[in-house]
């Protein structure tokens, strides 16, 4: 949803201009003091989260969660220079609700249906920002709450926000679902909660690599590293001894026992062209491994640095230059939006 | 009947409303996210509609002996006088036919922000279930409620179905449902090492589950 509405409302007593926050549809006139109730305003409430870790901790802890995760070898750690992590609080669409109503549902041992009577919760929460490799997929709202000592909602500051990080802004929130027949769901509340997230960038031999952790369960969300090549190339080596024996093998059996010798060969050919395979991706896509929790890690291509680069910075509230926030609008149709929503 | 998600997808026109009891004048008591607000001084709740005007529900709050102790949070609930009806189809042989249904006088909605449901169950549910004679007075404040009134009309009826269903299946049946003298009702929780105990029915409920418990605690000025 777009925030395109009024920023300000009059306030029922003075008529003075009251400015709507985004953390609060409860407000006080800054003249009279009146306490009002802000209605028909079509953003959620906002809250956020703080940080567990400060900078100096993420750039210690964070090759030690890419080490337990498998992404670097312990040899490859020592290699790795971290250069920079920076914290983000990144939006979230949290809503919960109650879904209630009367299921009618088929019992299994005859054709007759039966009504039960349900009550749950309905809760969805997803990030209100689209920045792809980051992980923000894997933030568990609920192991964030629970790993905390005291519940850690805060409402929204967006000033003390920014003197601990970078306040990323809304482009979506999420729409509360509407019931169907007999089912309805009720009660429900909308919030946007910034969470914090933890961008760290570090270097091996020149070449740069990303990885984010949460900010409150410490959490490794997302992570990318070189693929240790060195095994990579003394496996295709001895792979490579394995099929030239297999196949001088299979051309010396054939001649004493021909159907050994054409199994041997055959397979020789199967495990040779596996082989030229693997070859050919490790020197086609200069290949890094990626973590993703839930997940775990896989290959990969390295990806568009460049085209990461801008779809994170877009996404950014006062991050980047004018200029650059210029150059990113026209180049988007003006669809970037750098004041935090 | 209206949902909450309604109340989203209406355009509404932005305003403010003003917190102050259209009675005495005072400035009602609520913390953000709040759709009721009350006065302590004339025991009532407001209801801050998307259009019109206030609604008025009497503000009610339970009188227990050990509710005086100290790390007590008092939390809303919507409360209903019930009266129901339920018929079933003739089924000879049918083996539950001679089940004795619960007596339902008085329904509890929770009007607090509540998850977990699906672990621990509804503080609303549960109350509505047991039954619990709960005397009551007046004079205390209202603070989290984020539950409408229409909303809690919605779970009402669902909770004396329920209620039903858990010991008779109401597959069939034909039922009237009649709610009255909608009202809040504030119910005293302990509060310690994390959880929170309904001191009504004796149940307790885990801390993550009150999603503003912070800020009720803030804005009641703390553990009482």
């Amino acid at each position: 949803m777009k925030n395109s509405s009024a920023r300000r409302v009059s306030c029922p007593e003075c008529a003075a201009s009251v400015p709507l926050e985004h953390g609060g549809l409860v407000v006080r006139c800054r003249y009279c003091g009146l306490k009002s109730a802000i209605v028909g305003y079509p953003s959620s409430s906002r809250y956020y989260i703080p940080s567990v870790m400060d900078e100096k901790i993420v750039k210690s802890a964070c090759m030690k969660k890419m080490l337990n995760a498998g992404l670097l070898t312990p040899k490859t750690a020592d290699r790795a220079i971290v250069d920079q992590a920076e914290l983000f609080f990144v939006p979230y669409s949290w809503i919960t609700a109650i879904k209630t109503g009367r299921l009618k549902k088929s019992r299994d041992d005859t054709e007759t249906t039966v009504t039960k009577v349900f009550s749950e919760d309905y809760e969805a929460f997803r990030p209100a920002c689209d920045i792809p490799y980051w992980g923000l997929k894997n933030v568990r709202l609920d192991e964030a709450l629970n790993s905390m000592e005291n519940y850690g909602l805060m409402p929204y500051e967006r000033l003390e926000m920014s003197r601990r990080g970078h306040v990323l802004s809304v482009q979506r929130e999420l729409d509360v679902p509407r019931g169907t027949g007999r089912v309805f769901i009720t009660s429900a509340t909308r919030k946007l909660i910034f969470y914090p997230i933890w961008l760290f960038r570090y270097r091996i031999d020149n070449s740069i690599y990303r990885g984010t952790l949460d900010g409150v369960t410490q959490k490794l969300l997302y992570g990318r590293a070189p693929q240790d090549s060195e095994n990579k190339y003394l496996k295709a080596a001895a792979l490579i001894g394995l099929v030239g024996l297999m196949l001088g093998q299979g051309l010396r059996l054939l001649f004493l026992a021909p159907a050994i010798g054409v199994v041997l060969l055959l397979t020789a050919v199967v495990i040779g062209v596996l082989v030229a395979l693997t070859g050919l991706s490790l020197i086609r896509f200069h290949n890094e491994l990626v973590y993703e929790d839930g997940t775990g890690v896989r290959e990969s291509g390295s990806i568009d640095q460049e085209f990461l680069e801008e779809r994170i910075f877009r996404s950014l509230a006062g991050v980047f230059s004018d200029d650059e926030a210029a150059r990113l609008k026209d180049s988007d149709g003006g669809k970037a939006d750098g004041n935090g929503g | 009947m209206a949902m909450a998600g309604d109340d989203n997808a209406r355009a509404v026109r932005t305003r403010a409303v003003a917190l102050r009891c259209p009675q005495c004048g005072r400035e009602l008591s609520g913390i953000n996210g709040d759709v009721l607000f009350g006065c302590q001084e004339c025991a009532m709740a407001y209801e801050v509609p998307e259009t019109g005007r206030l609604r008025a529900f009497p503000l009610r709050a339970a009188m227990l002996d050990d509710a005086a102790a100290h790390n007590m949070v008092w939390l809303p609930f919507w409360s209903y006088t019930a009266s129901f009806s339920i018929e079933w189809p003739p089924a000879p042989g049918r083996r539950d036919s001679q089940v004795v249904l619960p007596r339902i006088d008085r329904v509890y909605v929770t009007a607090f922000n509540f998850r977990m449901r699906q672990y621990f169950g509804d503080p609303g549910l549960n109350l509505t279930r047991n039954q619990p004679d709960i005397a009551t007075g007046t004079g205390h404040g209202l603070t989290g409620a984020a539950v409408r009134e229409k909303s809690a009309e919605i779970i009402a009826e669902n909770q004396i179905l329920s209620t039903v269903d858990s010991r008779r299946d109401i597959t069939g049946a034909d039922y009237e449902i009649a709610l009255s003298d909608a009202s809040i009702l504030c119910l005293p929780f302990l509060y310690e090492k994390r959880k929170l105990i309904d001191l009504v029915v004796d149940i307790a409920y885990t801390a993550n589950a009150f999603v503003d418990l912070e800020r009720i605690l803030e804005n009641s000025g703390g553990h009482k």
